[in-house]
């Protein structure tokens, strides 16, 4: 009798420890669909939305003599912007000191983007520190992120990565020696 | 027991000769000045093998190619010179058409070449390197033409290339900076031949040199007693600090200008050809900061 009523009693625990595992698998597996469905909300989202790159340099830009010169043409980027293996902007006029320079039309997906940025001051620009503001905004005006780009000066070019959030505006963040806004 | 001794020496000499299978199978790269052999060997790391005729403190303008030079350039897969008449009767340039005609990058090719006064004629100053976006010139010229000879490697050519050019615009930049500490007024550059006019112009300094540029003949070639005496009289009127010496060039005539002008010698400044081995100004980055430092510390004080 004793006998019987162990074997009951290891049975109800057993099986009741096999069932609160059971339950929260399923809890574990509902989370990750649901977290799932949430982010392809997300990216829903913003392909719905084309953006727009704003960028202002706080520097002239000039011919860099120290570029890697590869092909024929003569001429190097002052001002370029990559996205992964994607080249958004390769600039090779000079440009003006605060000069806006926008990429429109770009199409993104997910939550947020990494840029890699390079600009070429010239040369005496380049001896103090300088400026990149970059503006990410959403085709219907919405800004999305925003973040300055530094160099420490001395001869220095602009070459950063950045990370931009694809939904509108949250808090801004500056990079380098700049700080919070 | 023997046999298996005679076995590890087959094996053993097989796998030298496998070594030095692969040290043949490297292009060869021949360069006329230490400049161009250390730029072209930055850019190539050990994927080639670069050669350099003149040696550490040889003077290019007056230098006379031996029998062993031809060997070397005949074995070569490229070769590069400065130009600009840097290789006295173009040397290099004949080196290379007479041993196979083979492939000569000129390092220069695009440089804005400065005009230099020699025996009353205007001639381009072939010192080009003393400005480092110069520099950028030659590891350009010279990545092209390495990547031409050598196709399969262009990505780790262009990847170093990319990275050297980065430390010129850095050095560029400190001497800038080094520079800025010396006043105005006494950025006069003293030296025994007109090899620094690159270098002048780039960091504002003004240059007086006894001796003419002298290809084809000995160094003090081109001076003239009036010559001598516009030299001995500005560096009393400007009240120079410290003339220097060179280290591929005789420095006994700018010591006696030294003592007529009672001035001290302000230090040794590498010119037409690096270091040696295992110097300060073994490279060229090296080289450029040791002259930037010499001439900070004596005309900066």
């Amino acid at each position: 009798m004793r006998f019987l009523a162990s074997i009951a009693i290891a049975v109800v625990l057993l099986g009741g420890v096999a069932w609160c595992q059971q339950m929260m698998t399923r809890q574990i597996d509902f989370d990750i669909t649901r977290s799932a469905h949430s982010h392809a909300g997300n990216e829903d989202e913003s392909s719905k939305h084309s953006y727009r790159l704003e960028i202002v340099p706080s520097f002239a830009g000039q011919s860099d003599p120290f570029a890697l010169r590869t092909g024929e043409d003569a001429d190097t980027a002052r001002l370029s912007v990559r996205h992964g293996g994607r080249t958004l902007l390769d600039r090779s006029k000079d440009f003006d000191r605060g000069e806006k320079i926008t990429v429109p039309k770009l199409d993104f997906a997910g939550e947020e983007l990494e840029l890699h940025i390079e600009a070429t001051p010239s040369i005496d620009a380049a001896q103090n520190p300088c400026a990149l503001r970059v503006r990410l905004y959403r085709d219907d005006g919405a800004l999305c992120d925003e973040a300055t780009l530094w160099t420490e000066g001395g001869g220095a070019i602009v070459s950063s990565s950045v990370v931009l959030s694809l939904s509108p505006q949250r808090e801004s963040v500056d990079r380098g020696l700049g700080e919070r806004s | 027991m023997k046999k298996m001794c005679i076995w590890m020496l087959i094996l053993f000499a097989a796998a030298l000769w496998q070594a030095g299978a692969a040290e043949n199978g490297r292009p060869r790269i021949v360069c006329s000045t230490t400049q161009a052999a250390d730029l072209s060997r930055q850019l190539v790391g050990d994927r080639c093998e670069v050669i350099c005729i003149l040696g550490p403190g040889v003077n290019p303008h007056v230098y006379q190619p031996v029998p062993n030079d031809s060997r070397l350039v005949e074995s070569a897969d490229l070769c590069v010179q400065n130009g600009l008449h840097l290789e006295g009767k173009n040397w290099m340039a004949s080196l290379a058409k007479d041993n196979g005609d083979k492939a000569l990058v000129t390092a220069t090719d695009g440089v804005q070449p400065l005009d230099l006064e020699y025996e009353g004629e205007l001639i381009k100053d072939p010192h080009a390197w003393f400005d480092p976006r110069n520099a950028a010139i030659y590891v350009n010229n010279i990545l092209q033409a390495v990547i031409e000879m050598d196709p399969e490697g262009r990505s780790s050519y262009e990847a170093r290339a990319d990275l050297y050019l980065q430390q010129l615009r850095a050095l560029d930049a400190w001497i800038t900076k080094q520079v800025s500490s010396i006043p105005e007024e006494r950025r006069i550059l003293v030296t025994s031949h007109d090899a620094f006019n690159y270098y002048a112009a780039r960091y504002g300094f003004k240059v007086r040199s006894p001796v003419g540029w002298s290809t084809g003949t000995e160094i003090g070639g081109g001076m003239t007693p009036e010559r001598r005496r516009r030299v001995v009289s500005s560096i009393r009127d400007f009240n120079v600090p410290a003339i220097f010496v060179e280290t591929s060039v005789n420095p006994k005539m700018i010591r006696q200008i030294a003592e007529e002008a009672r001035v001290e010698i302000g230090g040794e400044l590498y010119s037409d050809a690096m270091g040696a081995a295992g110097t300060a100004g073994d490279t060229y980055l090296g080289m450029m900061r040791e002259n930037t430092l010499t001439l900070t510390e004596a005309l900066g004080r």
